[in-house]
């Protein structure tokens, strides 16, 4: 029996009666779904057998919050609200949260209101083997409500601090429900403080309720022992509006699963991402997009930069049924490798039944280009300093009108490489 | 300031420099004509220091140094700059980023003092304005989605901000309509001084008449067959390129 699955049984927490009940669920179909292995289309190229053998530990961290708190470093260079959360409980949180959004633990909720059951049972399941792995092992979760008409200036940043204790694994949930009307800014940010082949498994669950415009930044930024499994799906109402970033810096495996489902008329989505590979480090982005109304829009680029030996994964499925028109959908993902060992696998997946679409998508792997790179040069830019421009150029479309970075050093940390 | 001799140059071992003499003195402008193939590209990449050729035999000496060994970022901090008959595109990467970069990089290498960001603005809007241009060229992506007259003025103003010693201009007039061709050629008169020189590469005549050299060399089967004053550029537009060959079988 693998220690993944030995160890869901074990865990328990006093939780109240609606989650227990997710548990129960997830416990049954943890019994019923195989481990995933890579031989599964859907699995395919990532080494994700390594987990089966790895013996983890629930997270027991001693260490003061204060102190966790104290080791993480920003990214992010703007104001924002802050909340952050050790395995998916609040440990400190940002006061002037308080009059802007609502919060709670659902350790506190005894029932959950209709409006977030209707977050949580539409789940558009990607993977049910790590959902069910999350809900059994939930110790606590955050439940975030933007109120009807809100305009919120300063980003909504969610922190969550991975466990620095050796193997263990923690399960965060969120489930974060944007009211009518409302415009809000969210970094949901993984932020490990040490190596200690740890895992996280989260799920995120978003709804955008209608005429609502979210941005959402997704970053896990761990060390390259580490593991993360994520998962974020969006449910969208009519002319609910999302603009998605994924940045994916570092782990062993990072593996994130996004959806989105646009329901209603003038529903639309920008998603953007981007991952940095060194080392044996792995990135594996699988985006799905539904459009399950007519009059739905999206659009998608994914950028990857390989180094070392790492890997970088992307699969980008988008389903337009048959009886659904008036559809616009794009998606572009370009990698590029800078070391001979260095790999990338790219697959779109269109399955589109409907005639009445506008689609067009395009999948690219390269290294950089000796033009573009002998033009710099002979302009008197140095080797090094004009691989750097290059690549700050191939990034620079995801990242200048999305994430507001401190600067571009993480790029070369990321992908261990020099310049400036 | 340039004086090649005996050059032979490979590309994937077929010899296309064969025994090249050339000598280019500060001030001078010297226009390289010659038949498609001829290795008038060639030529132009060897002395900028493009990967892909190997030199055999001969020399290629800037200020009394041999540049063959070096680096391109070290020909061109030295004072060597080449226009490109297709500037690449590079998108995402500012034009006055690139330049910047570019400049102070020079600075470095001669021990000057870098240009504050501020400073080197400043410096560059000089420029724009003395080349007739428009300002919106400084903060666009270098060459993306510039139409084939933008890039060729582009390299015109990445020259005037480097001011280099030696510049070469590798087929400049290819793909202009005549607008731009006296646009590019204004530019390159506004730089032409006493310490600078040019290679003018060109297939045609048609740019000699706005660009006026002080000497005009045909290249043929990689080495120079004729060299004489601007008059030879026009006899060449009258009877073409085969009255040379013709006569060199003689």
């Amino acid at each position: 029996m693998p220690c993944l699955i030995e160890h869901a049984k074990k865990t328990s927490a006093s939780l109240p009666n609606w989650i227990q009940s997710e548990q129960q669920l997830a416990e049954k179909r943890i019994k019923s779904i195989p481990f995933p292995n890579s031989k599964q289309e859907y699995w395919k190229y990532l080494p994700i057998e390594k987990l089966r053998e790895i013996n983890f530990n629930s997270v027991k961290d001693t260490i003061s919050p204060d102190l966790l708190v104290s080791r993480y470093q920003s990214l992010i260079k703007n104001k924002s609200h802050k909340i952050f959360l050790s395995n998916g409980k609040i440990i400190k949180i940002d006061e002037s949260l308080n009059s802007i959004v609502k919060t709670y633990q659902f350790s506190d909720c005894d029932e959950l209101s209709e409006k977030f059951i209707s977050a949580l049972k539409k789940p558009r399941l990607l993977d049910p083997f790590f959902y069910s792995l999350n809900s059994r092992m939930l110790v606590d979760g955050l439940l975030l409500e933007v109120p009807e008409g809100s305009s919120i200036d300063h980003p909504i940043h969610i922190i969550n601090l991975g466990s620095s204790n050796t193997a263990s694994i923690s399960s965060p949930r969120l489930i974060i429900r944007v009211a009518p009307n409302s415009k809000v800014k969210l970094i949901e940010e993984f932020f490990d403080l040490n190596s200690s082949d740890s895992l996280t498994n989260t799920v995120t669950q978003i709804k955008i309720e209608d005429n609502s415009n979210v941005n959402h930044d997704r970053i896990v930024n761990i060390n390259p022992d580490n593991y993360h499994f994520g998962q974020i799906t969006f449910d969208l109402c009519e002319n609910a509006h999302l603009h998605s970033n994924s940045l994916a810096l570092g782990g062993k495996i990072t593996r994130v699963d996004l959806s989105v489902d646009l329901n209603k008329k003038g529903s639309e989505c920008d998603l953007k991402g981007l991952y940095l590979c060194k080392g044996e480090t792995i990135a594996d982005h699988h985006t799905a997009i539904f459009h399950n109304s007519e009059h739905t829009k999206s659009s998608e680029l994914y950028r990857g930069i390989i180094n070392d030996k790492g890997l970088g994964v992307f699969n980008g499925k988008v389903v337009v049924s048959e009886s659904i028109s008036q559809i616009s959908a794009t998606q572009h993902n370009n990698n590029l490798l800078l070391s001979e060992l260095a790999s990338a696998n790219t697959k779109p997946e269109l399955q589109i039944y409907s005639d009445d679409v506008r689609c067009a998508h395009g999948a690219t792997v390269g290294q950089l280009d000796s033009e573009s790179l002998f033009y710099l040069r002979s302009r008197g830019i140095a080797e090094q300093q004009a691989q750097m421009l290059l690549i700050k150029g191939f990034i620079e479309e995801i990242l200048s009108k999305n994430y507001q970075l401190t600067d571009n050093e993480f790029v070369t940390t990321s992908l261990g490489i020099k310049g400036n | 300031m340039l004086s090649i001799k005996n050059l032979h140059a490979n590309v994937a071992n077929n010899e296309i420099l064969k025994g090249l003499n050339l000598e280019i003195n500060a001030g001078e402008v010297h226009a390289i004509m010659g038949p498609n193939g001829s290795g008038k590209s060639t030529l132009s990449h060897i002395i900028a220091g493009k990967s892909g050729y190997t030199v055999t035999k001969g020399t290629a000496n800037f200020n009394g140094e041999s540049i063959l060994d070096l680096s391109p970022e070290e020909r061109a901090n030295s004072g060597i700059f080449l226009a490109f008959q297709y500037p690449v595109e590079i998108p995402g990467v500012n034009n006055i980023y690139m330049l910047r970069e570019a400049l102070n990089s020079k600075k470095r290498s001669s021990g000057e003092k870098e240009l504050s960001a501020a400073e080197f603005l400043k410096f560059v809007k000089q420029k724009v304005k003395t080349l007739g241009l428009k300002n919106s060229l400084l903060n666009r992506p270098v060459n993306d989605g510039f139409s084939g007259g933008e890039k060729k003025r582009n390299e015109i103003f990445q020259m005037s901000v480097l001011e280099p010693s030696l510049a070469i201009l590798d087929e400049t007039d290819s793909g202009l309509d005549i607008d731009a061709l006296k646009i590019v050629s204004d530019g390159v008169n506004l730089l032409r001084k006493d310490d600078r020189a040019f290679i003018i590469v060109t297939h045609y005549q048609r740019l000699l008449d706005y660009i006026v050299p002080d000497f005009v060399h045909v290249l043929h089967d990689g080495k120079i067959v004729k060299s004489g004053d601007k008059n030879l550029a026009k006899e060449l537009e009258v009877k073409g390129y085969d009255w040379l060959k013709s006569e060199r079988k003689d």
